[in-house]
């Protein structure tokens, strides 16, 4: 029979690792790390909604459209005057400091969702169909050179305070 | 008939019931212990209704509370449902802590199926509230990781033992998918078939291992019916094969080298049930059954006779390997008593005769020779096996032992 203590260790274990990895997650979203919003697009238009996620592709907004050296597996953010909106992006080698204002980012998996709230999925999903709105997400760029994903943005609105002013009828008239 | 009178008839048909009244009947157990046992079996039948009943219930909390976490009702603030989660896996760890100290049994098992599942929502939970992009191979090893050794210390009873066993499995496909998308098409299917083979050993292994059956016998009762499972779906599956021409693709595929790694995988499998059988032995003695053995690499070799065979398409080979591979599962069901076993494998090779028959609808005539094809095959491996089996009676008087 196992003792008192690996039997209380097995219990607090679970509460043990996802608090930690809670607090790191609150902690890369409430940090100092910068963040850029990105416009995105739908990664694939016959399937936007995957469950009730909203699956999506970057519309980087390249400098340069030279073929990138097989070593760059990095992008690099600059500002594009726009604040860290819609940032400048450069392929670049992941040894390459970054400097200033800019952050150094592994390059993102093609394919990405956001999870979005069921009871407003399908009008969500039209929406972003649609041609009438710009979606962009915030991504904080972590000095690992990871990005972790904060919010989705609806014409500049975080989705939550969009839908909360958003009624679908609205929309579908129009 | 009274609707009261009806249900003691049913009763009485049910096989258990008609057993003993045989036995009874053979003058083998006396009336007062046919009264008993069947005193027995009814107390027991009926425990084993609340105990399906009871996990049925777990089993659907679990999956409502997965279906609100995944509904991600955007009305709560995402740290307030992390909290309440906590709280909820809180309770469950209380409730396993409690029911360990006082020794009850029920609340304990269930306690820890709760945290369990639990454990799993508040993982999907949290990578739902920061947007973490991590696949389902990363969320399921993570939930194993974490929640397996309080499931193993609180869980005793298949109630745990087998959504775990599940849980592994699913795990184990995930992570394999992952890594075989990113290793090139032979080396995927070295792997899969490596995985395949090896698992349900390591499953039969597990559940074969004294120590852990010291401690914990019904996961060892569970992973032995797993590794028997996996087993039997894996040879039965590989049947189906034939109906594919696979001579083309697979020498694509394997090209030189490739069908000698794969042989070598094969070889590797049986040769590790050979030397796991030996080393029986030796700490045993030569006294103990073979059925095992000959089942475990029999369903190894149902499973990759088709690959190194690389056949055109034969579909009529594909019935003739699923009635001899059911053939030896119902064989060594009746070797080791596995009653439900032998039922099995009765149904399930009547169900393919018939199956052949439907195949092989061309006309009336070629019909009929399929039939009565299938009939001798039956007839002809039933003979078989009796006379292997009056063989190796004979053998076993012979050295003065009773093997069987």
């Amino acid at each position: 029979m196992p003792s008192k203590i690996v039997k209380l260790a097995a219990l607090i274990l679970p509460f043990a690792v996802l608090g930690v990895m809670t607090g790191h997650n609150i902690m890369q979203r409430h940090g100092t790390d910068p963040a850029w919003q990105v416009k995105i697009a739908a990664y694939d238009p016959r399937d936007l909604l995957y469950g009730h996620y909203l699956r999506y592709r970057y519309e980087w907004n390249y400098r340069e459209f030279a073929t990138p050296a097989v070593t760059s597996r990095c992008l690099l953010l600059s500002p594009s005057g726009m604040d860290h909106k819609d940032p400048y992006v450069q392929t670049v080698d992941c040894d390459s400091a970054a400097s200033g204002g800019n952050s150094v980012i592994e390059m993102p998996n093609p394919e990405n969702r956001y999870l979005i709230p069921e009871e407003k999925a399908e009008d969500l999903d039209r929406l972003f169909r649609g041609s009438d709105h710009t979606f962009r997400v915030e991504l904080v760029a972590h000095g690992d050179r990871s990005i972790s994903t904060r919010n989705l943005y609806v014409d500049d609105t975080p989705l939550e305070e969009f839908l909360r002013n958003w009624t679908p009828d609205e929309e579908m008239v129009r | 008939m009274s609707a009261k009178n009806a249900m003691s008839l049913m009763a009485a048909m049910s096989g258990t019931v008609r057993k003993i009244r045989r036995w009874e009947k053979a003058r083998i157990i006396t009336a007062e212990q046919r009264d008993a046992i069947l005193a027995y079996e009814k107390e027991y039948r009926g425990k084993r209704l609340a105990r399906g009943l009871i996990g049925l219930a777990l089993f659907a909390i679990g999956l409502g509370i997965l279906s609100i976490v995944a509904a991600n009702w955007m009305h709560i603030p995402g740290g307030v449902k992390i909290g309440a989660h906590s709280i909820l896996n809180a309770a469950a760890a209380t409730a396993m802590w409690k029911a360990a100290a006082k020794d009850n049994k029920w609340w304990r098992e269930g306690a820890s199926f709760i945290f369990f599942a639990l454990n799993l929502t508040l993982i999907v939970l949290i990578g739902q509230v920061f947007q973490l992009s991590g696949n389902w191979a990363c969320a399921l090893s993570l939930w194993l990781a974490i929640s397996s050794p309080a499931l193993f210390i609180y869980g005793h009873t298949i109630m745990n033992a087998g959504p775990w066993m599940i849980a592994l499995i699913a795990t184990i496909f995930f992570v394999l998918t992952d890594i075989i998308d990113n290793v090139g098409e032979l080396n995927s299917f070295l792997i899969g078939l490596a995985a395949t083979l090896f698992i349900p050993l390591g499953f039969l292994a597990a559940g074969g291992s004294e120590k852990l059956a010291a401690v914990r016998p019904h996961w060892t009762a569970a992973a032995f019916r797993m590794g028997i499972i996996l087993l039997i779906v894996m040879a039965t599956g590989a049947s189906f094969y034939w109906y594919a021409d696979l001579s083309n693709e697979l020498r694509d595929l394997l090209g030189g080298s490739g069908y000698v790694y794969m042989l070598l995988i094969c070889a590797a499998a049986i040769g590790s049930v050979y030397g796991y059988d030996l080393l029986r032995r030796r700490k045993n003695g030569d006294g103990h059954d073979q059925t095992g053995v000959l089942f475990v690499i029999g369903s190894l070799a149902s499973s990759i006779i088709p690959l190194v065979l690389m056949p055109d398409s034969i579909s009529f080979m594909a019935a003739v390997h699923f009635i001899a591979y059911w053939v030896l599962v119902g064989y060594a069901g009746y070797r080791i008593g596995w009653d439900q076993l032998v039922s099995h494998a009765i149904t399930l090779i009547t169900l393919r005769i018939i199956a052949v028959y439907v195949e092989l609808f061309g006309g009336l005539l070629l019909t009929g020779f399929g039939l009565i094809g299938g009939g001798v095959l039956l007839l002809v491996t039933v003979r078989a096996a009796r006379w292997v089996q009056r063989s190796i009676k004979q053998v076993s008087y012979e050295g003065g032992e009773d093997a069987i």
